[in-house]
């Protein structure tokens, strides 16, 4: 017989029931709805390189619906202090993580993150050559979107060099975060580009003041004075040097990686005659959409090379629009 | 305001005006010392310039040469002005260098990205800047923390905001405007630039109202016997917190300078810039300790940090060979400066 305390027992027993069904189906639909979460880690926020890479990441997330977010030091001291943001990520257990890898430092940090079960892609340098090579087998295999900074220094060398008046005087490169491993990197393309043409080099590393680097470059223009080309590793070392040169009228070819904004203007001038940009848009870009599309759709993300692009001042109006749009 | 004859024994030696000699000791050697002590930067920089003429010869004399020295070492020296009278009252400011990129950088914000009127803006800016000098100061003597730790703080909150409004991206004004003419542009007809010509007049406003004012003599005072001081009247407080914002003032206003002379402006300028003040004040003869030091000490300190890197890559080493020189010289000074205090019967 069905007292009135065991209908009631029933009915709460069947509310209960049929709750449960539907928050499970609805955590189900919510599930399918809930936006993946993806992390990139940058080497640093503050200067427009990396800012443009944000921006990628950025729009990324908003084209492929994911919560993107960029982490990084303030600024690059090296590739070992993107460990901990790397950590921190691996902890907050996302859906997919994104790795810039300057050199074999960061292997352990890919090799735990992979043990924890969360995919990783690497976007701007994926550098296994040498001693870098990794001895984890799954590394070798990640996706990497982007254009490898040693190569795109050589890329710029070849094209640059041509400007240079002869094979056997100097070039002058500066650097003005030799902490920056990416700088290094991109020095030794370059510096392979030159070699095989017979130019010499000259290092000099500047502090990013302007007014420092400046006075530091004009005085190994007058140690030096065969000097013949100068190379900006990025726009804080140029920058500087095109100010000098066009202000003592030394028509001394200038390349740079990069356009920032100062940077853009030396170009029109034809001071700066040719910068690389490796639209690092492109690179952040594709890695999200990678990770994106390995977490909803379980497709194995791809390699994509970014290219690069040559500015010089033929080109630099259709580029304008692009700097200040935040996306070369 | 005339300067008040002071309390026999308040006031520590240091002071430009007569320089040396502590009242009560009156010995010669004292007196030796002390000038020895003012002498010594000057002595310091012919030095380094001698040095490097031997080594780099004519190069070191060049129009360029003078005009990158002169070019670095003037927004620096403006810096270590409003250091040293900051290092006499007894405090410090570690924020200078990120206030240096921050008061620029709210100065282009509002007139080349938001259209405001560049004047305007810059009297905004300049606000801005003494506002940082403002809390420093209110901050350190309210709660009674040191300076120190007060001025870090801030360093890492203007870091933020500075990354907060830039982004890490360049602002550049290279067209036509009056109030960048009037603080960066070149001087027609010679290889040296307007910062000089204000680093000129800051250090002599500065050192006039050092040494023949009584707020002057009262940061001296403050910085050398705090309780003596103020057994005597001297508000301690207020002359700190008014150095304090004269010291953030100085470093935004060199740091709008700098911008006008190069015309872009980015969050890493002024970068360690905050250490080469307070080395330029030192090396200068300011005490770490307070209630020593001069303004054209500090002048030249500035002029003989430029000196010796431009010197150095102008004679082949390698430019970051600069800082491990500039470390190493730092040291030798507060030991030589220690040196003379002790045999000189007073602090260092």
């Amino acid at each position: 017989m069905i007292t009135s305390r065991s209908s009631r027992r029933m009915a709460v027993g069947v509310a209960a029931a049929v709750l449960a069904l539907t928050s499970v189906g609805g955590a189900a639909v919510l599930a399918q709805d809930a936006k993946p979460n993806i992390v990139v880690v940058v080497p640093a926020l503050d200067n427009p390189f990396w800012q443009v890479q944000k921006n990628g990441a950025d729009q990324a997330g908003t084209d492929f619906g994911a919560n993107v977010q960029v982490q990084g030091p303030p600024s690059d001291t090296g590739d070992a202090n993107m460990i901990p943001f790397v950590q921190a990520a691996i902890a907050a257990q996302p859906d997919g993580i994104a790795l810039d890898y300057t050199s074999k430092t960061m292997e352990a940090a890919v090799v735990a993150a992979l043990d924890a079960g969360i995919p990783v892609v690497l976007y701007n340098n994926d550098r296994f050559e040498g001693d870098n090579a990794p001895d984890d087998p799954r590394i070798a295999g990640l996706a990497f979107s982007g254009q490898d900074e040693q190569i795109s220094g050589e890329i710029l060398g070849n094209s640059w060099a041509a400007a240079l008046k002869d094979s056997a005087c100097p070039v002058l490169i500066v650097n003005p975060y030799p902490s920056a491993f990416v700088l290094t990197l991109r020095a030794d393309g370059m510096k392979r580009a030159l070699a095989a043409r017979g130019n010499p080099v000259i290092d000099l590393e500047v502090n990013p003041d302007p007014v420092q680097a400046e006075g530091s470059i004009s005085a190994k223009l007058q140690e030096s004075p065969d000097i013949c080309g100068i190379v900006g590793l990025g726009n804080p070392g140029a920058n500087p040097a095109a100010k000098y040169v066009s202000e003592n009228n030394l028509g001394i070819p200038i390349a740079t990686f990069d356009v920032g904004a100062e940077a853009a203007k030396w170009i029109k001038d034809g001071v700066i005659t040719m910068a690389i940009n490796q639209q690092p848009f492109l690179q952040s870009y594709f890695a999200v959409a990678n990770l994106v599309n390995q977490v909803k759709y379980n497709l194995s993300p791809v390699n994509v090379n970014t290219g690069t692009s040559l500015v010089t001042k033929d080109n630099i109006a259709s580029v304008q629009a692009c700097i200040d749009a935040g996306r070369c | 305001m005339a300067s008040d004859a002071s309390p026999a024994g308040l006031v520590t030696n240091g002071s430009a005006s007569g320089g040396g000699t502590p009242s009560g000791t009156g010995s010669w050697h004292a007196g030796v010392l002390a000038r020895l002590r003012e002498f010594g930067p000057a002595i310091g920089l012919i030095l380094v310039l001698l040095v490097f003429t031997a080594i780099a010869g004519q190069k070191m004399w060049s129009t360029q040469t003078m005009s990158a020295i002169s070019t670095v070492a003037s927004t620096v020296a403006i810096v270590a002005v409003g250091v040293t009278l900051l290092m006499i009252c007894g405090e410090f400011d570690l924020s200078v260098g990120q206030n240096f990129a921050f008061t620029p950088i709210v100065w282009t914000t509002l007139f080349v990205t938001n259209g405001m009127n560049e004047w305007l803006a810059l009297a905004i800016a300049l606000g801005c800047a003494a506002f940082v000098g403002v809390v420093n100061g209110w901050v350190t003597t309210h709660f009674r923390i040191p300076s120190f730790i007060t001025t870090l703080g801030m360093f890492f909150v203007l870091q933020g905001l500075n990354n907060l409004l830039i982004s890490g991206r360049q602002l550049i004004a290279f067209e036509e405007y009056p109030s960048l003419d009037l603080l960066g542009a070149k001087l027609p007809g010679t290889p040296f630039y307007l910062p000089l010509i204000w680093m000129f007049l800051i250090a002599t406003i500065a050192w006039f109202v050092l040494t023949r004012t009584r707020i002057g003599n009262w940061t001296y005072a403050t910085g050398g016997k705090v309780g003596p001081a103020k057994a005597m009247g001297v508000p301690t407080d207020r002359v700190k917190r008014i150095n304090f914002i004269a010291c953030s003032f100085l470093a935004g206003l060199a740091g709008c300078m700098q911008f006008a002379y190069v015309r872009g402006i980015t969050q890493g300028q002024g970068d360690k810039y905050e250490l080469f003040a307070i080395t330029a004040a030192v090396i200068g003869g300011t005490s770490l300790f307070g209630g020593v030091g001069t303004i054209w000490g500090s002048i030249i300190g500035a002029f003989l940090l430029a000196t010796i890197q431009i010197g150095l890559v102008l004679s082949g080493a390698p430019g970051s060979f600069y800082v491990t020189f500039i470390g190493l010289m730092l040291v030798i000074v507060v030991i030589a400066n220690v040196r003379l205090a002790r045999s000189g019967g007073r602090q260092a």
